[in-house]
């Protein structure tokens, strides 16, 4: 016969395999709100708390990632009070933002720096880029590229629609792209050749691409 | 006989050629390609485009390299086991009677 201590056991247990599972997940998701260790770690624990009081609204067969993910995010934000405070970058179109992309790689391949990732260690870069990426870019980014979240999983934990996640993401990745490009260039690997003064649009990388 | 325009579903039931799509179409569903998050149809359509075009598949590349960057550096994120400690022991304090591993 199950007895309460043996109920609270089996909770504990299943509390511990699916949730605290995902500590590393959920304390990267915090630096990237925070940007401060300290500030970090006191969001996680805090996140675990409500967690593990909360737990009784967890049903098995969730996503227990996405679920913390959403607790992290609201505790953030309550603490912060920070409850609406959409961006005007929200008004970024992804389209464009793809585009700008694919016009920067070409004018860093007329640079001869398109090899740069094969070349340099970037990962402290990246890193350091990361971190200066603005509050919402940031997030986006852990959630998609570090945390595999599909867009739609990203939208609900950050409260916002897939089509601002999509114009967070894209304008996120092409500011990083820029960073990297910077990094290259203070590494001395920028070609003696200067780079074209003209931006490269949309319209020619259709023209020169075929 | 004649070729059915691309996109048309074939009477036997083959799957349809993808759509042809430009440059600047491809290019604009690039990070959605590389995330999957275009259907079926979509991927299609960029696949072969990619197949066909010598100019696009090297952004796609850069895009893909740049997406890699930034997972691996989920490295330079993870925290130490002493995150994990103190976490137990807060829920311990609640009542948790999980163990800490």
């Amino acid at each position: 016969m199950s007895t309460g201590r043996d109920a609270a056991c089996e909770r504990d247990a299943a509390f511990e395999r699916d949730v605290l599972s995902c500590l590393p997940g959920i304390a990267r998701f915090a630096r990237s709100l925070t940007r401060d260790g300290p500030a970090a770690d006191d969001l996680v624990q805090e996140t675990f708390l409500m967690a593990y009081r909360g737990y009784h609204t967890f049903r098995t067969g969730d996503n227990a990632m996405r679920w913390m993910l959403t607790i992290c995010r609201n505790a953030f934000l309550r603490d912060r009070e920070r409850g609406s405070r959409f961006s005007a970058l929200d008004d970024v179109d992804p389209n464009t933002e793809s585009h700008d992309a694919a016009s920067a790689h070409m004018a860093a391949e007329q640079r001869g720096e398109s090899d740069l990732l094969d070349r340099l260690d970037i990962g402290p870069a990246v890193d350091r880029a990361l971190r200066g990426l603005a509050e919402d870019f940031r997030v986006t980014v852990v959630l998609v590229d570090m945390e595999g979240l599909s867009y739609r999983e990203a939208a609900v934990v950050e409260g916002v629609p897939v089509g601002t996640i999509r114009s967070r993401l894209f304008r996120a990745r092409r500011l990083l792209q820029d960073q990297l490009y910077e990094f290259a260039r203070d590494a001395g690997l920028r070609s003696a050749s200067p780079p074209s003064a003209d931006p490269v649009s949309a319209e020619s990388l259709t023209r020169s691409a075929k | 006989m004649m070729a059915p325009e691309p996109g048309t579903p074939h009477a036997d039931g083959a799957a349809a050629a993808p759509a042809v799509i430009d440059c600047t179409t491809a290019v604009q569903r690039m990070w959605d390609f590389l995330d999957r998050e275009l259907d079926d149809a979509r991927m299609s359509e960029v696949e072969a485009h990619l197949a066909a075009c010598r100019g696009c598949p090297s952004h796609f590349a850069f895009a893909q390299s740049l997406l890699e960057n930034i997972a691996a550096a989920r490295a330079g994120f993870e925290q130490p086991q002493a995150l994990r400690l103190r976490v137990v022991a807060a829920l311990h304090a609640e009542g948790f009677v999980g163990q800490p591993s």
